[in-house]
C-alpha cells in the first residue's frame, strides 16, 4: 500500500517535473529557432525593402530624367528652330526685310508644333508676323518692349513662357521667344514663337513605367501640363495641391526624389520627379505601390510563407525531440524508482540508439550487478544462516551431553556416598560394635558433610536433568495443604534450633490441585529452608491461598534481605547473593533456579520481594489443576 | 522363627550395608546381583519379604516385580523397591509393577528398617 501510495506520489512529481522539462525546453527550442528565423525575416525584410526602394528610386530617377531629357530634347529643338530662324539674313536698314517671310514660313513648316511667329523690332512694335492657321494681320499699336518675353530677348536670351491655356483651344501653349541677330551681338528684334506643347503628350504616353507606371508633367506654377490621361489635361486640371506636387517648392532641386504619395485617383504611389530646365516644369513619375513593392511583397510572402513553415517544422521537431529526449529520461526514472521500491528485476528498454540507450544499459548492468550482490549476499546468509543454525544445533546437543554427563555422573557420585553414609549409620548405630563417644561425635560429622554433599550433587542432578530435558513432571492430585504440612514438619526442627517463630497461614478450604506433588515440595522446602537458613531473628511464615485458578504461596522472613541489584540474578544458576552472612550458609546455589524451573514447568511464575534489613518474600504462584505440563523453562 | 528376607541389588556396599543391617536386627538375609536371579532366588527360598533395586542389570526391577507378582506362589511376598533419587515417574512405575512399596535412595537404614518390620510383624 505504501508503496503504491509512494510511486503515485512519485509520478505525480514526474508529471509535474515532466511539465517543467517540456516547457522549458520547448520553449528555449522555439524561443531560439522562431526567435532566429523571426530575425532574419525581419533583417530580409528590412533589407530587401530597402534594396527595392533604393533600386526603384533609381529606376524611378533614371525614367523620370529620361522623360525630362527627352521633354526637354524637344523644346530645344523647338527653341533650336527658332533660333536658327532668328539668324535673319534677310535685314535692311537694321530690321527685317519683307524677304525673311520666307524664313518664318520655312520654320512653320520644319516644326509642326509651332502654332505661329512674330517678329518685333527693336522699338517694340510688330514687325512680321506668319501664323500656321490662315493669315493674320499686323497688330501695328501692340508695343511689345515691356513684356517679360521681348526684355529676355532683347537681353540676348532665349525665353521660354509659361503654359498657357488658350480660350479657342484646349490645347496648352508655351511662348519661346529668341532675339534677332543677323550678326553674333548685334540684335535688331525680337522672334517669338506660340509652341503648342501638345507634342510633349506624345513623349509622355510613350513613358511607361512597369506594368502601370505613368509619367506626368507640370509646370512651375503646378498646372497640369501632359499626362497619360488626356481628359485631365483638357480638364486643364491644376495638380498645385497634390502633395508630391506641392512638395516640389519646398524641396532643393536635388531634395528627396523619391515618396510616397496618394495620386490623384486617391490610390498610393510611389512617386519621383525630374526638373526640365529652361522651361521650369516637372516630370513628375508615379507607380501604384501595390505595383511597385508588389514583387518585393510577394517575394516576402513567401520567404514569410518559408519562414511560417521552416517555424512549425522547428516546433514540431522540439515536440519530437523533446519527446525523445524525455521518454528515456523517464524510462530511467522509472527504472530507478522501481530499483528503489526493491524490484531489482527492473530492465529498461531505450532503442534510441544514442547516449540515452548507453545510460539505460549502464542502468541495466548496475541492477544486475545489483541483483547478483543481492542474490550473493542472500546466499551467503543463507550459508551462515545454515553454519549458524549447524553450530547451533551442535551447541545444543552439545549441551545436552554436558547435562547428561552431569546427570551420569551425579548418579555415579551420588552410589558411593549412599554406602560411606550407609556404613556410617550402622556403625552409629552399633551395628559393627559400640562407638566409644568421640567416635560418634566424628561419625556425626561424617554424616552431616555426607549429607550436605548429597544436597549438592542432587541440585546438580536435578538442574543437569532439567537442562537435558530429561525432567518431567509427574502430575496427580494433591493437597496444598498437606504440602505445606509435611514442609513446615520437616523443617520445624531447623527453626526451632535457631529459636525464630515458625507458623503456616493457610487459607482454609483450599481445593486440591494437580501437579507434580514432591517437586512443589521440593519447592517450597527449598524456600522454607533458605528462610530458615538466612533469618538469625525473628520469624519465618509460609502462607497458602486459592484465588482465580491459581495456588499461591509466600514465605517471608524476617532476615537481612536483598539488595534490588540482587532480586533479578538469585533465580539465575550459581548465583549467590555475596557477602559474608550468606556465603557462610553454603548450599550449591542452585536451589532457586531449579526452584524456578519447576515453577514454570507448571506453568507458574516466581519471584521476591524484598527491602535490605527488612525481610524478604519468596512467592510463587501455580495454576491449581495443571492438565499439561508447561514448556519446558 | 527368623524371618527371611531376599536382597536384590547389584552394588557390594549396597548389599553389606542392607545385609549387615538386617542381620544385625536378626533377620536372615538371601542376595540375588541382579533382576534374572532374583526369581530363582525367591523360588528356592521363599523370602518373607523381597527387598528389589530398581537399576538393575540383566534384568530391571520393574520387570523383576512383574514376573514375582505373576507367580501364584511368590505373590503373596511383599516387595519394597528402592528407587533412585529423581527420576521421576519411578514410584508409578513401581506401582504400576506391583510392588507393595518404596523407599527413596538416599535411604536411612532406620527409616527403612522401621519400614521392613512393619510388614513382618
Amino acid at each position: 500500500m505504501d508503496g503504491e501510495h509512494i510511486s503515485g506520489n512519485g509520478s505525480d512529481a514526474l508529471k509535474q517535473r515532466r511539465g517543467r522539462i517540456v516547457r522549458r525546453y520547448f520553449l528555449t527550442f522555439v524561443a531560439l529557432v522562431g526567435g532566429s528565423l523571426l530575425a532574419t525575416l525581419v533583417l530580409e525584410m528590412g533589407f530587401r525593402i530597402w534594396e527595392t526602394r533604393w533600386n526603384l528610386e533609381v529606376v524611378h530617377r533614371q525614367m523620370a530624367e529620361l522623360a525630362a531629357l527627352r521633354i526637354r530634347n524637344y523644346i530645344e529643338n523647338v527653341a533650336d528652330a527658332v533660333r536658327h530662324a532668328a539668324q535673319a539674313r534677310h535685314v535692311a536698314q537694321g530690321r527685317v526685310s519683307g524677304e525673311y517671310i520666307t524664313d518664318l514660313r520655312d520654320l512653320l513648316r520644319n516644326v509642326p508644333a509651332i502654332r505661329d511667329v512674330l517678329a518685333i523690332g527693336l522699338d517694340g512694335h510688330e514687325t512680321m508676323r506668319l501664323s500656321r492657321i490662315g493669315a493674320s494681320s499686323l497688330d501695328g499699336s501692340t508695343d511689345h518692349s515691356a513684356e517679360p518675353y521681348f526684355a529676355a530677348a532683347r537681353a540676348g536670351k532665349t525665353y521660354f513662357g509659361p503654359v498657357m491655356f488658350p480660350a479657342d483651344s484646349f490645347e496648352p501653349r508655351i511662348t519661346i521667344a529668341v532675339p534677332i541677330e543677323p550678326f553674333r551681338g548685334e540684335i535688331i528684334g525680337v522672334l517669338t514663337a506660340t509652341v503648342n506643347v501638345r507634342y510633349v503628350w506624345d513623349v509622355v504616353q510613350e513613358i511607361h513605367v512597369g506594368g502601370s507606371g505613368y509619367a506626368y508633367v507640370v509646370s512651375d506654377s503646378g498646372a497640369l501640363v501632359a499626362h497619360p490621361d488626356l481628359f485631365l489635361v483638357l480638364q486643364r486640371k491644376d495638380f498645385s495641391t497634390l502633395p508630391q506636387v506641392a512638395a516640389l517648392r519646398n524641396l532643393a532641386q536635388d531634395g528627396a526624389s523619391i515618396g510616397t504619395y496618394e495620386n490623384v485617383y486617391g490610390k498610393w504611389v510611389l512617386a519621383s520627379h525630374a526638373a526640365v530646365p529652361d522651361v521650369g516644369w516637372t516630370v513628375m513619375v508615379e507607380r501604384p505601390l501595390t505595383e511597385a513593392y508588389g514583387p518585393l511583397m510577394a517575394s516576402l510572402a513567401r520567404t514569410g510563407g518559408i519562414l511560417l513553415v521552416a517555424c512549425l517544422t522547428a516546433v514540431g521537431a522540439a515536440a519530437l525531440l523533446g519527446r525523445r529526449v524525455l521518454y528515456p529520461i523517464e524510462e530511467l526514472r522509472r527504472g530507478a524508482a522501481r530499483l528503489e521500491a526493491g524490484d531489482l528485476e527492473t530492465k529498461l528498454s531505450v532503442k534510441t540508439g544514442d547516449e540515452f540507450e548507453e545510460l539505460a544499459e549502464d542502468f541495466n548492468r548496475m541492477a544486475a550487478r545489483l541483483r547478483e550482490s543481492y542474490a550473493d549476499l542472500e546466499k551467503k546468509v543463507e550459508i551462515r544462516t545454515r553454519q549458524l543454525e549447524e553450530k547451533s544445533r551442535q551447541l545444543e546437543l552439545e549441551s545436552r551431553h554436558k547435562s547428561q554427563f552431569l546427570a551420569n555422573m551425579s548418579h555415579e557420585l551420588r552410589t558411593p556416598l549412599n554406602a560411606i553414609l550407609g556404613y556410617t549409620e550402622l556403625i552409629m548405630d552399633g551395628v559393627y560394635g559400640e562407638p566409644s563417644e568421640q567416635m560418634n561425635s566424628v561419625l556425626e560429622r561424617v554424616d552431616i558433610n555426607g549429607r550436605h554433599l548429597l544436597g549438592l550433587i542432587n541440585d546438580v542432578l536435578d538442574l543437569s536433568k532439567i537442562e537435558a530435558g530429561q525432567l518431567t513432571l509427574s502430575l496427580t492430585e494433591y493437597s496444598l495443604q498437606e504440602v505445606v504440612q509435611s514442609v513446615f514438619t520437616g523443617v520445624e526442627a531447623l527453626a526451632a534450633g535457631k529459636g525464630l517463630a515458625f507458623r503456616t497461614d493457610v487459607q482454609a478450604d483450599l481445593p486440591r490441585g494437580r501437579g507434580d506433588e514432591r517437586r512443589i515440595a521440593q519447592v517450597l522446602l527449598n524456600l522454607t529452608g533458605n528462610a530458615i537458613k538466612f533469618t538469625d531473628a525473628g520469624e519465618v511464615t509460609i502462607k497458602a491461598s486459592a484465588h482465580n485458578g491459581t495456588f499461591t504461596i509466600a514465605v517471608r522472613d524476617t532476615g537481612p534481605g536483598i539488595d534490588q541489584a540482587d532480586q533479578a540474578r538469585i533465580f539465575a544458576e550459581f548465583q549467590q547473593v555475596d557477602g559474608s552472612p550468606t556465603r557462610t550458609k553454603g548450599g550449591s546455589g542452585l536451589g532457586l533456579s531449579i526452584a524456578k524451573r519447576i515453577v514454570e514447568m507448571h506453568g507458574g511464575r516466581i519471584w521476591v520481594e524484598s527491602t535490605r534489613g527488612s525481610g524478604s518474600t519468596f512467592s510463587f504462584t501455580l495454576p491449581i489443576a495443571l492438565e499439561r505440563q508447561a514448556a519446558h523453562a | 522363627m527368623t524371618k527371611r528376607i531376599l536382597v536384590v541389588e547389584d552394588q557390594e556396599d549396597n548389599r553389606r550395608i542392607l545385609r549387615d543391617m538386617l542381620t544385625n536386627v536378626g533377620y536372615e538375609v538371601f542376595e540375588a546381583e541382579h533382576g534374572g536371579k532374583a526369581l530363582a532366588a525367591a523360588t528356592s527360598h521363599h523370602p518373607d519379604l523381597i527387598l528389589m533395586d530398581i537399576q538393575l542389570p540383566v534384568l530391571d526391577g520393574y520387570e523383576a516385580t512383574r514376573q514375582l507378582k505373576a507367580e501364584p506362589t511368590l505373590r503373596e511376598i511383599p516387595i519394597i523397591v528402592i528407587t533412585s533419587y529423581a527420576l521421576s515417574g519411578d514410584e508409578g512405575k513401581a506401582r504400576a509393577a506391583g510392588c507393595d512399596d518404596y523407599v527413596t535412595k538416599p535411604f536411612s537404614p532406620r527409616q527403612l528398617l522401621a519400614k521392613i518390620r512393619s510388614y513382618l510383624s
